[in-house]
């Protein structure tokens, strides 16, 4: 019973600057083995950023190499296989025509992904490695990814996401703001430093507070980072950077202009012009940890999209741990727009206890009953801005947020349940609601049906109901519930509800007292 | 110590000096007198002889087509630079073409006064016509008249007829005609000797004799009859060479097959680069062809004797007279192929080396065919360079894709003067189903990789097949050449790479195990030898021996200059062209180097490195030369498997001990015998034939004596 089974899957990025496609054998227990690895350089980013759209030779170039791709997922008779796209085609005016050639042209269905997806998909990745040393998830861990335009930093504790955080002083941001300050100092790199001071001041002492162990580190030229201290130190780590290094490397690198930098280390322009940004804020990160240095996985998108297919084809436990990673950073969402965390959480409990009861009539999936879940716990989030029309404040913050490893589609999702939760049901004047799918509708009214079941019976905040049970009978849906207190207010709201749900379910809610 | 530091800088900056290094093109001619002492040889068989005769006339056509060629292209470009050897390329032409007179001056001898006699010494006879009877002559009228006749196209030259273009390496009968006015100059003809018709006609046998004529001469004799009613004045044959080394135009070329097909075209009319004429030529003829044909003095070469002797080849297979040849040594079976077993099980055991032409290339044709048939096989990729008419491999490789599984193929195309037979098999590998990919623009493919993908119960696995030679049954009868089969998953990941960087699916990943030309061969070559010399200079024991087929690259032999100055032995086995100067005194003492001619022909790249006692081995399709390392794309990749290794540590130790066919190099370029005093007699290809026979009766015994011993498991 216990035979191994493994089957064969494609990861495909097209990135801006290049196209990679990894070939991956996985177990049923989760094991990734890379097969095949393959990149060829791109010009999509270019087009993309410098035109607005993706030019027609571009178009054939991109289809004759994914073409290429098809012919080695063909060569291994792949059936499985996500194919992905980042800003380099997401911010492109003719995306869709491109998306369109592309399907044709190589029948491969491209999928455009989000900032939040990217993220989740790299967390996923990186987790993998976490996993695999078992040391590290007793340990505190920092994780920093260094873009171009921002910096993002999350922490790790006991196993689940703790914190995460994006600040705007990517690489070539800091080197751009602060350009016009390059040519009236001669201590520029002090001037950045401040800079990048005031600006993580108010993240520096939870970090410290956090008892942090262990680093990784991502983007930022790290890699490069790592050769060069090869080389100077005399040291040969591959994965990992000493602080010792790196403080010495600070020191090195902002006695040097950008054009030192280039002929010293032998890099490109653009590598040298983020160098002294990247080092810096890697060493301003890592001194408030107490990790001895910086691990450099080597983790790409693709590797997040193969642990997610590792998950979704082993059963294993990582996949309740991914969940848990978005779980937590919503619950850090919430927080920082002062939710009453006792009330989400009841919301929470009894939305997906009716969810889960309900399964044979709503019949909707685990996906679903993620949206339910996020939705409970953020829809107060809009009381911030004001008690009244929370509800719709509520609506605006979800959407603009990015919830991890969620696509557009499935924020606005979230954040229409959100809408729904109190006051108003869905209606075609809303704009909101017409511009979603039809598909996507139900959902959200059904998910909306539920939540505001749960609403109303903690109407008060005050949790006064602490169980109750469920049962169907003919087109009844009998729930019991049990208090010690006062219910009144709850029965009346609930009353109040239930025609929404009954008319969206088919099947109406009776509320009974036992107790 | 400090005194002894600037001694060796010293020595190191006369390493520049170019009377270091013998000149590319004379080092060559050497290594074709080379073969020309085989066919003087009296111990070889007469029908080898007679192939080693008309080898040193093939190897020449295509020196003269291509190496000569471009001397003459720098030349009539006003180009002065010297070669390594210090020679400019005037001094090289004229250089070449008194080396060159002298070897055809030999190679007649040797036929005239050496072959012809032991010919005649077996009853086979060529006849010149003043030697033919009555009976012979009328027997050649008639086949004159019905056979050659026909193909025949006689021309002149005149005011209205320009001369014609005379075809690369055809065979011509130049002739002066009578004017038809007396006061005019006579009329210059010529005449093709067709290449559709046997070049030696065969007369009616007459006993035990066999007796031959050429088919030049049968024409002469008919001559007048070609041009009624003028006057043959005289007439001889000739033959030229053409500049064939026409680098292909590849910028621009979209489709190189096209390109290719266009090229072929082309080279027919290259400049004329030689003039072979008879000795007995009239003057004036001679004159009008240099003057038509545009011939130096010096690349005209007067002959005594038949225009080229590659007919000796044909002649050499003629049926019967098996006693004058090699005696028949058939490829063996590698003892780890012997048992009927699945090939890939074989292969997941255990590496395995095959030693060719001594062991069978069926092995590597079975796992092509094997893969083709196998319904776990997913995919096989191949590198073809040059291969067989009809060939097994290319047969296989299209079953396969009829049976659904995704092959691709990288054809070279651009192998030198193969390219029409590529174009063939390559059209047909196309319309079975193949992924046919022609090579990357501007690099010629030269490595030699099978990759075969099997979905196999745990997993994807792969088997890698690499060898210093080409995927060609007939040549692997006759090249040495190593192969090594590997299920290996880093040559498995590796090979991958390559073909994904060779069918332009990706840029070239991190390799683990393979190194790579143009990318990292050349660095790795020079690492590996300066890493010999630094061991050397700190533990005092540093030994390099290698076994390559030409020794070019200037980066390479000071490498090695400096590694003999630093003391480290070196022991090269370099078959043809080698411009590193042995002997010179403080830079080269410690390097020897030696060339094997022999019956086959060395074609194995083996290079061993001491390592600190840690030996490293490593095959490769690479030689030391340029073109190889920076206009090629090859590999080299390292024997770890300790059996293996010993084995090509013995193969390289029995090349050393060769003191038959193996010949040492000279200081001046030249090469000398092995001296024998007190050494054991071997001939190493001898040698391993015998090992390799050996090899198999002892495996056979092994397998007979354990058939009934039931297996136990300790």
């Amino acid at each position: 019973m216990n035979k191994k089974k493994r089957d064969l899957f494609a990861a495909i990025d097209v990135g801006s600057n290049s196209m990679r496609i990894t070939i991956a054998q996985i177990s049923n227990e989760g094991k990734i083995d890379i097969i095949e690895d393959l990149r060829l350089p791109a010009h999509i980013g270019r087009d993309t950023f410098s035109f607005g759209r993706i030019q027609v030779n571009t178009i054939h170039e991109t289809c004759d190499m994914l073409n290429g791709f098809v012919q080695i997922m063909k060569d291994y008779r792949i059936k499985n296989y996500r194919a992905v796209c980042t800003s380099g085609i997401r911010e492109a005016e003719n995306k869709e025509y491109v998306l369109e050639q592309i399907r044709i042209r190589t029948g491969l269905g491209l999928e455009i992904i989000n900032n939040a997806q990217e993220r989740y998909l790299m967390y996923k990745a990186i987790r993998g490695i976490i996993v695999e040393s078992k040391k590290s998830t007793e340990k505190n861990t920092f994780i920093m990814d260094i873009r171009a335009g921002g910096i993002e930093i999350s922490v790790y504790a006991k196993g689940s996401l703790r914190f995460t955080e994006y600040i705007k002083i990517g690489s070539l941001r800091l080197r751009e703001i602060l350009a016009s300050l390059e040519k009236k100092t001669l201590d520029f790199p002090s001037i950045m430093e401040e800079f990048i001071e005031s600006r993580i001041h108010f993240y520096k002492n939870q970090l410290i507070e956090m008892d942090i162990n262990a680093f990784i580190g991502l983007g930022g030229e790290l890699r490069t980072i790592i050769d060069i201290c090869n080389r100077e130190f005399k040291t040969k780590d591959e994965k990992y950077l000493s602080k010792i290094s790196l403080e010495k490397f600070c020191e090195k690198i902002k006695l040097l202009t950008t054009d030192q930098i280039m002929g010293k280390y032998n890099l490109l322009r653009e590598e040298a012009q983020v160098m002294l940004p990247c080092v810096v804020l890697f060493n301003k990160f890592l001194q408030t940890t107490k990790a001895e240095s910086i691990s450099a996985p080597l983790v790409s998108l693709r590797n997040g999209i193969l642990a997610d297919f590792a998950d979704a084809f082993s059963e294993s436990e990582n996949k309740n741990d991914a969940i848990n990673d978005i779980i937590s950073s919503v619950w850090y969402m919430g927080e920082k727009y002062l939710i009453d965390i006792i009330h989400s959480k009841h919301i929470e409990k009894l939305s997906l206890l009716i969810f889960d009861q309900t399964r044979k009539i709503h019949r909707l999936g685990e996906r679903e009953r993620l949206y339910l879940r996020v939705a409970s716990i953020l829809h107060d989030v809009g009381k911030y801005m004001n008690l009244s029309k929370h509800d719709l404040h509520s609506f605006n913050i979800i959407r603009s947020q990015d919830i991890m490893g969620f696509s557009d589609r499935e924020c606005e999702i979230v954040a229409n349940i959100a809408r729904y939760h109190s006051e108003e049901i869905p209606h075609n004047s809303h704009e909101n609601y017409l511009v979603l799918e039809d598909r996507d509708q139900i959902i959200v009214s059904k998910l909306a049906g539920i939540i505001r079941i749960s609403e109303a019976l903690d109407i008060s905040h005050r949790q006064k109901i602490k169980e109750i049970e469920i049962a169907i009978t003919g087109r009844e849906l009998i729930m019991s519930v049990k208090s010690q207190e006062d219910t009144l207010l709850e029965e009346w709201s609930f009353a109040s509800h239930m025609t929404f749900f009954e008319e969206v379910m088919g099947i109406k809610p009776i509320l009974r007292r036992k107790g | 110590m400090k005194i002894l530091k600037v001694d060796k800088s010293l020595k190191k900056n006369k390493l520049n000096n170019s009377s270091n290094f013998i000149n590319r093109e004379l080092s060559w001619l050497e290594f074709n007198d080379r073969v020309l002492e085989e066919a003087n040889d009296n111990s070889n068989p007469l029908f080898e002889r007679l192939k080693f005769a008309s080898i040193v006339s093939s190897n020449l056509d295509e020196f003269f087509m291509i190496r000569v060629a471009s001397i003459s292209d720098q030349i009539s470009a006003d180009f002065t630079e010297k070669d390594i050897a210090g020679f400019t390329p005037e001094q090289q032409f004229l250089k070449i073409s008194q080396k060159a007179q002298q070897m055809i001056q030999a190679q007649y001898n040797c036929f005239n006064r050496s072959l012809i006699l032991g010919l005649k010494k077996e009853r086979i006879f060529l006849l010149k016509p003043k030697e033919l009877t009555q009976k012979q002559k009328k027997y050649l009228d008639s086949y004159f008249t019905k056979n050659i006749y026909p193909v025949l196209t006689p021309m002149v030259v005149d005011q209205s007829r320009p001369f014609p273009l005379i075809l690369n390496k055809s065979l011509n009968i130049c002739l002066l005609l009578e004017a038809e006015e007396t006061d005019n100059e006579p009329v210059f003809g010529t005449v093709q000797v067709p290449s559709v018709l046997e070049r030696l006609i065969e007369l009616p046998v007459n006993g035990e004799n066999r007796s031959f004529v050429f088919l030049e001469d049968v024409i002469k004799m008919n001559m007048q009859s070609l041009y009624e009613g003028h006057k043959v004045l005289s007439l001889a044959s000739y033959r030229i060479t053409r500049n064939a080394d026409q680098g292909l135009e590849e910028e621009g070329a979209e489709d190189l097959l096209l390109a290719i097909e266009q090229f072929l075209k082309k080279r027919k009319w290259g400049a004329v680069i030689r003039l072979e004429v008879e000795s007995e030529i009239n003057e004036q003829l001679l004159n009008i062809l240099i003057n038509m044909l545009e011939t130096r003095n010096e690349m005209v070469f007067r002959i005594k004797g038949p225009l080229d002797l590659t007919f000796l080849m044909k002649m050499s297979s003629m049926s019967g007279f098996e006693y004058l040849r090699y005696e028949t040594c058939k490829p063996q079976i590698s003892p780890d192929f012997i048992l009927e077993e699945d090939i890939f099980d074989k292969i997941s055991q255990k590496d395995v080396l095959v030693h060719h032409p001594f062991e069978s290339f069926e092995c590597v044709i079975e796992l092509v065919k094997n893969a083709a048939l196998d319904p776990k096989v997913l995919a096989i990729k191949q590198t073809l360079y040059r291969v067989s008419g009809n060939s097994p491999i290319v047969e296989a490789l299209a079953q396969a894709a009829e049976n659904g599984k995704q092959v691709t193929v990288l054809v070279e195309l651009k192998a030198r003067f193969d390219e029409e037979n590529n174009i063939l098999w390559a059209k047909r590998l196309e319309m079975s189903g193949c992924h046919v990919i022609y090579g990357l623009v501007g690099l010629k493919t030269h490595c030699k990789v099978l990759l075969v993908v099997r979905l196999e119960d745990d997993g994807i696995k792969r088997y890698v097949h690499m060898s210093t030679g080409n995927y060609n049954d007939v040549t692997a009868k006759f090249y040495t050449d190593l192969g090594l089969f590997t299920s290996d998953p880093y040559f498995g990941a590796d090979a991958s790479a390559l073909f994904n960087m060779l069918s332009g699916y990706s840029r070239l990943t991190k390799m683990y195990k393979i190194d790579i030309a143009p990318i990292t061969l050349r660095d790795k070559f020079i690492k590996l030898i300066k890493q010999e010399t630094k061991n050397k200079q700190q533990t005092g024991r540093g030994k390099i021996v290698a076994k390559l087929n030409s020794l070019v690259d200037e980066e390479i032999i000071k490498a090695l200059y400096e590694a003999s100055i630093e003391g480290v032995e070196i022991d090269l086995i370099i078959r043809g062209i080698c411009c590193l100067k042995p002997g010179i005194p403080e830079i080269s003492e410690n390097i020897k180097i030696r060339s094997i001619v022999g019956r086959y022909l060395e074609h194995s790249r083996i290079f061993y490195f001491f390592n600190n006692g840690e030996e490293q081995i490593f095959l490769s399709s690479a030689d030391w030369m340029g073109r190889n390392l920076d206009r090629r794309v090859e590999i080299m990749f390292p024997i770890e498997n300790k059996e293996i290794k010993m084995k090509i540590k013995d193969i390289l130790n029995i090349c050393l001990k060769d003191t038959v066919k193996a010949r040492l190099l000279k200081n001046d370029g030249s090469y000398m015998n092995i001296d024998k005093r007190g050494k054991e007699i071997i001939n190493s290809q001898e040698y391993f034939y015998k090992h390799a026979v050996d090899a198999v009766k002892e495996r056979e015994l092994y397998e007979e004596e354990n058939y009934f011993k039931p297996n136990v498991i300790t």
